[in-house]
């Protein structure tokens, strides 16, 4: 095993790596700009180095620097975390060519799944499904045919164009050519070119992913899936394994595919397939993440295994110390990412200063983070400051130790989005596991925050004006008269 | 003398009533008998008419205050940290300014353009994410600030639609 990792991350998850590195005995490296120079993922380091960046995202993105970083502290290994380099398969091999482990899968399987394009192609010659599309006129009757053959409902919009104009819903075959037609004529009036382009729409999708992790030889161990479709802006809030009233068919098949695709790539260490599941159960491979995840949490709690612990043996080893035998999930587990944020606001970033923290605890409740009071909250970084985790015998009960760990959660300073997690934690639908990736705008009315009761608003604006400077002076700065009766303070 | 504020985006006001024998205040219009105490890091207790509430208060660099009490967070402004904000809907004019630090991912309006009430104005990005201003109201776009992928500041101006008649008004002799 190695004596020294690098971290090439900030925040929670360079805080999370370096715990694991502790428990294993490493020593751990951090990185870090000079805005970060207290940051927890520093404090925690054994080693910190301070990176030169115009801005502190540069920072981080510096590869020459980082490598340096590498040299100079002799650290043997590298682990990237997620964001910054992790996707990066350049950097992959710097780090390689370097003589420095790098902690994730190689250039060569990076490059393949980081294209979008290859990446499908690849997949489906791996038979795993792929959303097919068509291009082609509206009157062109064996084009009408290939589109037929994709199953209904369709989706037919301009090929040359974006932005919805000219897109069409189509349910049956019977409305396919006329709707083709009109289609046509939009994208011929919009864009001058009439060619239509035409997929699968899938309706209420859930975004589900399957947790893999390999050892470069072809040999692939998926470690459950993840249902990540509570998304607001197109970015993940809340993910649970295993996902709610998926059929094990369905389960099954969705595992068996993502350890297929990761196997015929011949992908090492671990990595992460997302697809795309339709209601009536058909499922279609979005993209391989290859990196650690920001909600792998969940997988841990209900397997009882350290992803980033496995992630090193494999780097330092070259074979998994796991078999498909050993993955036995037990229970449920939620995650909830908490964000600075104004939900009530179409969820726009907030900056400020955390004033007041206070991190939930309890049984089955995991907080990853690197946050503490006094920390600048900026725009320079993601607006994900941590992730609160629940894990309980069932969903119901993760359910409930989600809801009671953010009732106790208390993060004042800047704005969160924790009561809205709250909401939606709490909601029927979410109980109900009715999910799909339009959960957030479909329940915006329900998700909305009820009035309080009124003698709770009373406390709140109370609470509130008794700290405003000259509320405050005119209820206890009193005339001395007045104070000489006994002014009270706290 | 009420003092205004805001509760959670809500213009309220707040009045002493009595300070002595116990302290009475006037929220939100109704009197309540408040007790309050602060303990280190945060803590509070309020006590009103009698009913305990334990919790969490925060005063931010801007003279905000976060409460949290019972499992929900509260926002408590001073009245002129809102006054933008009722300013531009009292005489039409709307002034869209940075609420944190980012940058202009593009322009969707030049000035002199006429918009409706959510017309996209300007998207702007900051922490990783983007987000689209729209009108609120109809009217004419007076001045865009910034360029294209300028960066700005907190507090910044970023651009000012003024209604058609009230514009109208103003060159009448």
């Amino acid at each position: 095993m190695f004596r020294k990792v690098l971290v090439a991350n900030r925040g929670e998850i360079a805080c999370r790596v370096i715990r694991t590195l502790r428990a294993l005995g490493i020593r751990s490296v951090a990185v870090h700009h000079l805005v970060d120079r207290t940051a927890p993922h520093v404090e925690m380091a054994d080693e910190a180095v301070l990176l030169d960046g115009d801005s502190p995202t540069a920072a981080y993105l510096d590869r020459e620097q980082i490598l340096a970083a590498c040299r100079s502290t002799g650290a043997e290994a590298l682990h990237p975390g997620y964001g910054f380099l992790s996707e990066s398969a350049d950097f992959s091999e710097a780090v390689t060519a370097s003589g420095v482990v790098f902690i994730g899968p190689d250039a060569r399987a990076m490059r393949l799944m980081g294209d979008k394009i290859r990446s499908r192609e690849f997949a489906e010659a791996s038979g795993v499904p792929v959303s097919k599309s068509v291009v082609g006129r509206a009157d062109d009757t064996s084009f009408l045919d290939q589109v037929s053959a994709l199953g209904f409902p369709i989706l037919l919009k301009a090929s040359a164009g974006g932005g919805g104009k000219g897109m069409k819903i189509v349910r049956a075959r019977a409305d396919l050519a006329a709707n083709a037609a009109a289609a046509r004529g939009e994208a011929e009036r919009y864009f001058g070119d009439g060619r239509i382009y035409a997929e699968r729409l899938v309706e209420r999708p859930r975004h589900i992913e399957v947790q893999v992790i390999g050892d470069g030889e072809g040999t692939v161990v998926h470690l459950g899936e993840r249902e990540c479709s509570i998304q607001r802006r197109y970015q993940k809030i809340v993910e649970e394994t295993p996902a709610a009233n998926l059929p094990p068919k369905v389960r099954d098949a969705i595992c068996a595919a993502a350890v297929r695709l990761a196997g015929a790539a011949r992908y090492r260490n671990a990595g992460t397939v997302e697809f795309l599941l339709a209601p009536d159960g058909t499922f279609f491979f979005l993209e391989m993440n290859t990196r650690l995840q920001v909600e792998h949490p969940v997988t841990e709690m209900v397997l009882g295994i350290d992803l980033v612990a496995e992630q090193l043996r494999v780097a330092a080893s070259g074979t998994l110390s796991i078999t498909q035998a050993d993955v036995r999930s037990k229970g449920h587990a939620i995650e909830c990412r908490i964000c600075a944020e104004e939900p009530e606001h179409d969820f726009r970033p907030a900056v400020g200063t955390i004033g007041c923290l206070r991190i939930p605890s309890g049984e089955g409740v995991r907080f990853d983070g690197g946050i503490r009071e006094g920390l600048a909250v900026t725009p320079a970084f993601d607006s994900m400051l941590a992730k609160l985790v629940a894990h309980g015998a069932n969903r119901t009960e993760a359910i409930e130790r989600m809801a009671a760990a953010l009732d106790s959660m208390v993060l004042l300073g800047v704005r969160t989005n924790v009561d809205y997690l709250g909401r939606v934690i709490r909601s029927a639908a979410f109980a109900r596991g009715d999910l799909h990736t339009g959960f957030v705008v479909e329940h915006a009315d329900a998700l909305a925050a009820a009035p309080p009761q009124e003698a709770l608003a009373a406390a709140a604006l109370a609470a509130g004006a008794l700290a405003t400077a000259d509320f405050r002076r005119g209820v206890y700065d009193v005339p001395e008269l007045y104070a000489a009766l006994g002014r009270w303070r706290n | 003398m009420a003092t205004k504020l805001v509760l959670d985006g809500r213009p309220v006001t707040v009045d002493v009533a009595a300070r002595k024998p116990a302290l009475r205040l006037v929220l939100d219009g109704v009197e309540h008998e408040v007790i309050e105490r602060e303990s280190a890091r945060g803590e509070i207790k309020i006590v009103i008419d009698g009913v305990v509430f334990r919790g969490f208060r925060c005063v931010t660099s801007d003279g905000e205050v976060h409460v949290r009490l019972a499992g929900r967070t509260f926002f408590v402004q001073p009245e002129d940290r809102s006054v933008r904000e009722a300013a531009s809907g009292g005489d039409g004019v709307q002034e869209f300014r940075a609420d944190f630090p980012g940058r202009v991912i593009s322009r969707h309006v030049e000035p002199g353009a006429i918009v409706a009430a959510g017309d996209p104005l300007l998207t702007i990005e900051s922490m990783k994410l983007q987000m689209t201003l729209a009108a609120k109201h109809g009217g004419r776009v007076e001045r865009v600030f910034v360029e294209s992928d300028a960066s700005f500041e907190r507090g910044a101006h970023l651009l000012r639609v003024v209604p058609i008649d009230a514009e109208e008004k103003g060159r009448a002799p």
